[in-house]
């Protein structure tokens, strides 16, 4: 009884993703290649809201890199600083503007080398929703830090 | 008597007006006061600003493992530096400083200015040393620990390209870099 239970609740869970909208896009989406010298490095993008109420945005992972978290820079007594932050709040239809010297994504300890050019896919969890989302690596040399905006 | 009044009060005018004049122009002449010599460490050895200066030494404040605020910054002034002619290029020179004692090696700092421009230098040194120099020119950081964050800490720090003479004095300070014309405007008001 209970394998039938959990493989109606599979089959069903299977058909509701098919028909679900996607709750966020992102546009801009990028990641910089890491550089020689340092282990970690940071993701840009706009995220849009597209559902009518709002949403709460984590970041859970981005191979190849160890670790992903969201952050936020912000100034402090004079100073720049950045933290840990658990999640972003999106507001219905709203959007979110990750950029340099603001909210960002955190990427730590790349597994193996990873290029300009290619192309990542970052997971999110919206609302309990699992999002993976395309991100552009680009070189930090070649473009200019704002250049999207 | 009413003119002798006048020619008091004309005199001692005067004489305020000099005082304003000269102390005006001895405060222009005053040499910078902030910064000053120093020596750091480069790929291990000893590095002196005064055998390496430039007519503009640019220093920024920062380290290696910063994601965001250090390489926008960096990735700015080494965009600028690419628009340079070779004349003035000559003439200056970029100066990474990390204050991450505990986990930016000499290499590592180095290596990381240079990706940015190949003539960027990256230093580090002593914590009491970084602490003098970084405090002598007006700069100023904090090391914060997050053991939420994989890295387990984050380091507050000023967010200014410091601009410095031969001597290592300040002459000039550009806050928040956001654009490679800024640091550009600048450099052309300076050389």
């Amino acid at each position: 009884m209970k394998i039938l239970l959990s493989l109606i609740m599979v089959i069903s869970s299977m058909a509701f993703a098919k028909d679900v909208a996607p709750v966020i896009e992102i546009t801009q989406a990028r990641v910089f290649a890491p550089m020689k010298g340092s282990n970690t490095t940071a993701g840009y993008g706009t995220i849009k809201n597209l559902s009518t109420k709002e949403v709460i945005v984590k970041v859970t992972g981005a191979s190849p890199f160890k670790a992903v978290e969201a952050h936020e820079t912000k100034e402090k007594a004079g100073k720049m600083a950045m933290e840990k932050v658990v999640s972003f709040k999106i507001p219905a239809q709203g959007t979110l503007e990750l950029k340099p010297g603001g909210n960002h994504i955190m990427l730590f300890d790349a597994t193996r080398e990873v290029k300009a050019g290619e192309e990542l896919t970052i997971a999110f969890d919206v609302d309990g929703q699992v999002v993976n989302m395309k991100f552009k690596v680009e070189s930090r040399t070649e473009a200019a830090p704002t250049a999207h905006h | 008597m009413q003119k002798k009044e006048f020619l008091i009060v004309v005199l001692i005018s005067m004489a305020l007006s000099a005082l304003v004049v000269s102390g005006v122009v001895w405060y222009g002449s005053k040499p910078p006061s902030l910064g000053g010599d120093f020596t750091l460490n480069h790929r291990g050895k000893d590095w002196n600003l005064g055998e390496h200066a430039k007519k503009l030494n640019l220093v920024y404040v920062g380290y290696a493992k910063c994601p965001d605020v250090c390489p926008m910054s960096l990735s700015y002034a080494s965009q600028a530096f690419r628009k340079l002619s070779a004349e003035d290029l000559e003439k200056v020179q970029f100066i990474l400083i990390s204050v991450d004692v505990e986990n930016d090696t000499a290499d590592s700092v180095a290596d990381y200015a240079a990706n940015f421009f190949p003539q960027f230098i990256g230093l580090t040194g002593k914590k009491e040393t970084l602490d003098q120099v970084v405090s002598s020119i007006g700069a100023s950081y904090m090391i914060e620990k997050d053991p939420k964050s994989y890295l387990g800490y984050s380091i507050a720090h000023s967010d200014r390209i410091f601009f410095l003479n031969k001597k290592g004095f300040v002459v000039d300070t550009l806050p928040g870099l956001r654009s490679d014309q800024a640091l550009i405007d600048k450099l052309k008001e300076l050389l």
